[in-house]
């Protein structure tokens, strides 16, 4: 065991997990994802920033958005660029945004009548150089293949981190997509897991069911600042209890 | 003083015809005589003055338009906004003239002839030949103007030599191009006195014995002993230019040069005001029906043409046009000072503020081609009623943001506008309940919140009132 160490830390052999550093990316060029252990799937140790994420989920409400925002919340920390969404099947609720560490004041909404105007704004919004992720929803019926094609491209030209949601059935089709999400639903779902296989990344075979921990809220200020106050008013109102005993 | 006079001859024919002059002969009548001519008329062999009958057996296919002092007139008013750029005291005089008084103007733009070049240059991009005069007074410019002469002047000519040279210029001018009643020019001319320089020296005394005050009047502010004012125009408020053509436009890209003509007088007329344009307003009209009108927003006032002509384009994408468009019409309805823009967002010690910038070009692009409701800025406001909590926004204005100072539960990132009604039996609840409640006076409602998990998996926010149960929200 001991020689097989020795041979693997000598410079000439070359290993399958070298690959990103030997195509020239760097080690951590992604987006820090929030949960180590997806970071260590993926070959930029993070969110792609310039790449197509496919995400495919049938049902609602099963952790598919909490998953991305804490790569979100990250982006918008570093960059001063915009996040949009385009084609929201609900409205994106503020409040809960915020709770998740999201500047709300960053988000842009894109309404589009049909699928084609979806396409047209989503392009538009990865060539303008103002937006720094985008999340679409698409008309499954209509999306062909080279539609995929051009957003993976526009996508990588501009550097947007760029989401598509589809329904899994999508699966069984080949995609242009970078990396490919599948995320399960579970009868027992509690909210506070997410289970999803990775069905297509870079420098890497599939991967089946990777469980992440999700936070309901992380520190989100406004607690912080709560329970600051609360702790002062605890104190000084010790000390006066104290003076007042002395006393 | 130094007077610069625009004389535009034919400016009451190219205010018909736009871009389109030149290919077909084409004459402007006042009481049925010729009153102007493009060249294509006069190699036609009309003469100015012939009469209506006379052209038209000269030229079968002449177009032909009754002149209308006062529309000239509103033209000749519209064209002042070119000539502002150049100094603030323009004034027009009827019917052909745009008079600049430029000697304060000269350091700024480098000398009489680059202001010439440059004038010459803006009335040629909005469809107008022009001859220019200097002169020490506004009627010598006039003259010198009508008669295409100009003086020799230094880069920064000084008052004195301006006013020789003029002179000089004068004494060889043909006394027809004095503003004088026709029957004085014909008693002078009887008399031998054909050219301003025997004109002028006459004997002045003698002269007003022999005419009238009037022409002694127009001697003195000619060469200058008398002050001659000028009623300066400012540059009218609103903004709306036409165009009428010759003939109906069928294909875009004449539609297009039109409207870029629009665009540069708007344009132009933006930068003597220090404004920018918050929405304009298009308007094609056929020859016998109502126009279409095409609003084009803009999400921060926009000064560049390229800008305002990308999203037209745009939005006009969204609209059937007239098959056949006579004329066009642009109207500035919206304009805001440029001061509370870009370069001035900084507070006194130079540091940006924290409001991010608005992707406006892409904004503006939306708004043209999707419609002004095809985006939504979100903020948070400080209400604990679920609905009331967050506000979409389409205003450039919408930076006032007011997070919760407090979350109390657990919110979903989908919210349900409005509730949707479920059954309770496929549901599981998990959390809750979170009590909600408003007061009278907004509406009353009382709801107990929960998250409860549908059978197919999927995480919910339920709340339950007196009219049963109704799902709020996903946990997504």
């Amino acid at each position: 065991m001991s020689d097989l160490q020795t041979l693997l830390s000598k410079d000439f052999i070359w290993r399958a997990r070298d690959l990103a550093a030997s195509v020239g990316i760097e080690q951590v060029s992604g987006i820090p994802t929030g949960f180590s252990s997806l970071d260590r799937l993926l070959c930029d140790r993070g969110w792609p920033r310039d790449a197509l994420l496919e995400v495919l989920v049938d049902i609602q409400g099963c952790g598919e958005l909490r998953l991305l925002m804490p790569g979100l919340r990250h982006l918008l920390y570093q960059e001063t660029r915009w996040v949009a969404w385009i084609n929201p099947p609900f409205v994106p609720y503020a409040p809960a945004l915020h709770s998740l560490g999201i500047d709300v004041n960053r988000v842009l909404l894109v309404h589009p009548n049909s699928h084609q105007e979806a396409l047209w704004a989503l392009e538009k919004i990865l060539e303008s150089g103002s937006c720094s992720a985008a999340l679409a929803w698409l008309n499954e019926r209509e999306l062909q293949d080279k539609q995929l094609r051009r957003v993976q491209s526009r996508a990588k030209e501009n550097r947007v981190w760029s989401t598509i949601f589809r329904p899994s059935r999508a699966a069984r089709e080949s995609s242009p997509a970078e990396l490919r999400f599948h995320i399960h639903s579970s009868r027992s779902n509690t909210g506070d897991r997410v289970v999803l296989s990775v069905l297509k990344r870079k420098g890497g075979w599939a991967v089946n069911d990777v469980s992440l921990k999700l936070q309901w809220h992380p520190n989100a200020l406004p607690t912080d600042y709560m329970a600051g106050k609360w702790n002062l008013w605890r104190r000084t109102e010790k000390k006066k209890e104290t003076t007042r005993r002395i006393a | 003083m130094l007077w610069l006079c625009a004389h535009l001859p034919q400016m009451g024919l190219e205010m018909y015809e736009g871009s389109l002059a030149g290919r077909q002969a084409s004459v402007v009548v006042d009481e049925r005589k010729v009153h102007l001519m493009n060249g294509i008329a006069q190699e036609a062999g009309i003469a100015l003055g012939s009469s209506l009958a006379t052209a038209s057996s000269l030229a079968p296919d002449l177009v032909c338009y009754k002149r209308d002092e006062e529309a000239e007139k509103e033209y000749l008013e519209k064209i002042v906004p070119v000539a502002y750029r150049f100094t603030p005291r323009v004034s027009v005089s009827l019917p052909y003239d745009v008079m600049l008084e430029i000697s304060g103007s000269l350091k700024l733009f480098g000398g009489v002839d680059r202001i010439v070049h440059l004038l010459k240059h803006a009335l040629r991009r909005i469809g107008h030949e022009s001859f220019i005069g200097i002169a020490h007074t506004p009627s010598a410019a006039r003259v010198l103007a009508h008669a295409k002469k100009s003086i020799p002047l230094p880069e920064h000519p000084d008052a004195e030599a301006v006013r020789n040279s003029t002179l000089d210029c004068l004494r060889e001018t043909s006394l027809k191009y004095a503003e004088l009643a026709p029957s004085d020019i014909e008693r002078l001319s009887n008399m031998g006195i054909r050219s301003f320089g025997e004109l002028l020296n006459l004997p002045r005394n003698e002269l007003g014995q022999r005419f009238e005050k009037s022409l002694l009047e127009y001697v003195a502010r000619l060469v200058g002993s008398t002050f001659d004012p000028q009623k300066y125009t400012a540059p009218a408020e609103p903004f709306r230019s036409e165009i009428h053509l010759l003939e109906p436009v069928k294909d875009r890209q004449s539609l297009d040069v039109h409207m870029e003509q629009l665009s540069l007088k708007l344009v132009r007329w933006l930068q003597t005001r220090q404004l920018g344009v918050m929405e304009v307003l298009w308007i094609f009209s056929p020859f016998d029906d109502e126009g279409i009108s095409v609003p084009v927003r803009f999400s921060h006032p926009r000064t560049r043409i390229s800008q305002i002509l990308e999203y037209s384009e745009l939005a006009l994408e969204s609209f059937d046009l007239p098959r056949e468009v006579i004329s066009i019409c642009l109207e500035a309805t919206r304009v805001d000072s440029l001061l509370n823009t870009g370069a001035t967002q900084r507070d006194l010690l130079g540091t940006h503020e924290v409001k991010p910038v608005l992707p406006g070009d892409l904004l503006d692009r939306l708004t043209a081609r999707l419609g002004i409701s095809s985006w939504q800025l979100l903020r948070n406001l400080d209400d604990h009623r679920p609905e009331c909590a967050w506000s979409p926004s389409n205003d450039r204005e919408y930076g006032h943001d007011t997070p919760p100072f407090f979350t109390p539960g657990h919110r979903p990132l989908w919210l349900f506008e409005p509730p949707l009604p479920v059954r309770r039996k496929h549901f599981e609840l998990l959390k809750g309940p979170e009590r909600i409640q408003s007061g009278w006076w907004e509406g009353h409602f009382s709801r107990d919140y929960f998250v409860a998990r549908h059978e197919s998996g999927s995480l919910c926010w339920l709340f339950s009132n007196e009219e049963g149960w109704f799902q709020h929200g996903y946990f997504s």
